[in-house]
């Protein structure tokens, strides 16, 4: 699982998602692997304003990785002649190319844990959860 | 068990939404339900085509709607084993060949030209859906800022989606940048994913009128994918009962499509959002637009896509809903 999939994912519990403690949800026992994937600055630029960048710091920090506490400003993601600047290369590592592949992810609201296996994360619930 | 049933047959017939079974280079077609659901029926390919025009349309054989030969590849889903991954038919292909006509693309290009859209389809079965359209974001959206995102109740459904995005997205020499393919998740409907993050929805349903509908499996809750330790009949069975969830549509046909239309408010995006959803004729489709309709202002609804007549009705359609 790509970290930005997590900047979309919430506790699958309907009364959880209501709870801001809900999201993030928390990586636990992570396996973290990278791997390849195209750089587009078009894209950075344009996934930028859909990052809740708090929780991806959060998020960020639970796994150990680094990521600066404020946005980037678009200015920053390239120098002369539209080269994509450090960051940006930082960034698209972070968000596309980091994975993970096996673990847990935790709900902080509920606790429930959903666990990744081979890549792919279970949120199917048993019916008394739902 | 529904297969059991030879009074289920027609009506699965006339619907579609099941494998099309054209025996062709299936090596095992005795042993799957295919084998099984044709010898209670009694029924032969031929009767099987000429009944529902069951994935002979797209062909041009003469038996379904004359439609434009599409233009843009099939993602190939050779890889994936159809005895427990929902088999791509007409219904999946009257999505491909909607999401790129030329009032869609147009639709897409407009609402979505500055934006970075995310895409998620319920239900990817194969993948075959929402690897077209990873693997064509350029002429569907006119850019390749596109996120795309899968879920399917079935986890082997979500292994041979992720495997069919992937590989359509390697060959895809159209893009001069690929979109970005996020995961399939392993969840019912949109389960887990964020309030209004969602800008385009596709759900090709389980749609055929049934009794009942299957439990979900439990994957992982009871570990059940270990089918190695497992006896032949256990492995059948559960792969029966994987199928059937691809099929099985309850009352009307509506059941899950019903849970899903309620979830629209809440996980489409507050502007932006749209919606694909396939129908079948026992669907009461009249009725459901009509459902829709009284949604209100902010909402409209409009059939994009048909399969095209057949005895006098549409077997299939797909409408557009979205926030306007
Ligand atoms: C008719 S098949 C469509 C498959 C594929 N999208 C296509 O068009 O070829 C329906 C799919 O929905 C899945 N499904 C059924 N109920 C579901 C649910 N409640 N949540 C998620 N997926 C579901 C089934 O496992 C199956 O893969
Ligand atoms: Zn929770």
């Amino acid at each position: 699982m790509k970290l930005l999939t997590l900047n979309f994912l919430t506790c699958a519990r309907r009364t959880c998602k209501s709870s801001p403690l809900s999201f993030p949800l928390h990586p636990c026992d992570a396996e973290l692997e990278i791997a390849d994937v195209d750089f587009s600055l078009d894209f950075l630029r344009n996934i930028l304003p859909r990052l809740e960048w708090d929780a991806m710091v959060a998020l960020c920090s639970e796994l150990s990785l680094p990521l600066s506490a404020t946005v980037p400003a678009a200015a920053e993601l390239s120098g002369a002649g539209d080269e994509p600047t450090q960051s940006a290369k930082d960034l698209h590592h972070l968000l596309l190319e980091t994975n993970i592949t096996a673990g847990k992810l935790v709900c902080g609201n509920c606790g429930h844990e959903y666990a990744i296996k081979e890549g792919i994360a279970n949120f199917l619930l048993p019916a008394h959860m739902v | 068990m529904p297969w059991d049933d030879v009074n289920t047959a027609p009506e699965i017939l006339i619907s579609g939404c099941t494998p099309r079974y054209g025996g062709a280079g299936r090596p095992d077609q005795g042993s799957g339900l295919s084998g099984k659901r044709l010898g209670g029926g009694g029924l032969s390919d031929e009767t099987w085509l000429g009944g529902g025009g069951l994935g002979g349309g797209r062909l041009g054989d003469g038996s379904g709607p004359i439609r434009p030969t599409r233009m843009l590849p099939t993602p190939s889903t050779t890889h994936v084993s159809f005895d427990n991954v929902y088999e791509p038919a007409e219904d999946s292909f009257l999505l491909l060949d909607t999401l790129s006509s030329a009032s869609e693309t147009a639709f897409l290009q407009e609402r979505f030209a500055q934006q970075c859209p995310l895409v998620v389809e319920v239900g990817t079965g194969s993948g075959v859906v929402l690897a077209f359209v990873a693997a064509n974001t350029s002429p569907i959206f006119g850019h390749s800022r596109v996120l795309t995102l899968g879920t399917d109740l079935n986890l082997f459904a979500c292994k041979a989606a992720s495997h069919t995005v992937q590989q359509a997205l390697k060959e895809s020499a159209s893009q001069s940048s690929p979109s970005v393919f996020l995961e399939i998740l392993n969840t019912d409907l949109t389960g887990s994913l964020r309030p209004h993050s969602v800008d385009l929805l596709i759900f090709n349903p389980p749609y055929v009128p049934t009794e009942t509908i299957p439990d979900p499996p439990k994957h992982g809750i009871d570990d059940d994918t270990k089918s190695s330790s497992k006896s032949k009949n256990s492995t059948f069975d559960r792969d029966s009962q994987l199928l059937a969830l691809s099929y099985a549509g309850g009352a009307d046909g509506m059941e899950v499509t019903n849970r899903l239309l309620d979830q629209l408010h809440s996980i489409l995006h507050l502007q932006r959002g749209v919606a694909y959803i396939l129908l079948c004729a026992q669907n009461k489709p009249l009725k459901v637009q009509e459902r829709l309709r009284n949604w209100g202002a902010n909402w409209s609804v409009e059939v994009v896509g048909n399969s095209g007549k057949k005895g006098g009705w549409e077997k299939l359609q797909i409408l557009r809903v979205w926030r306007t």
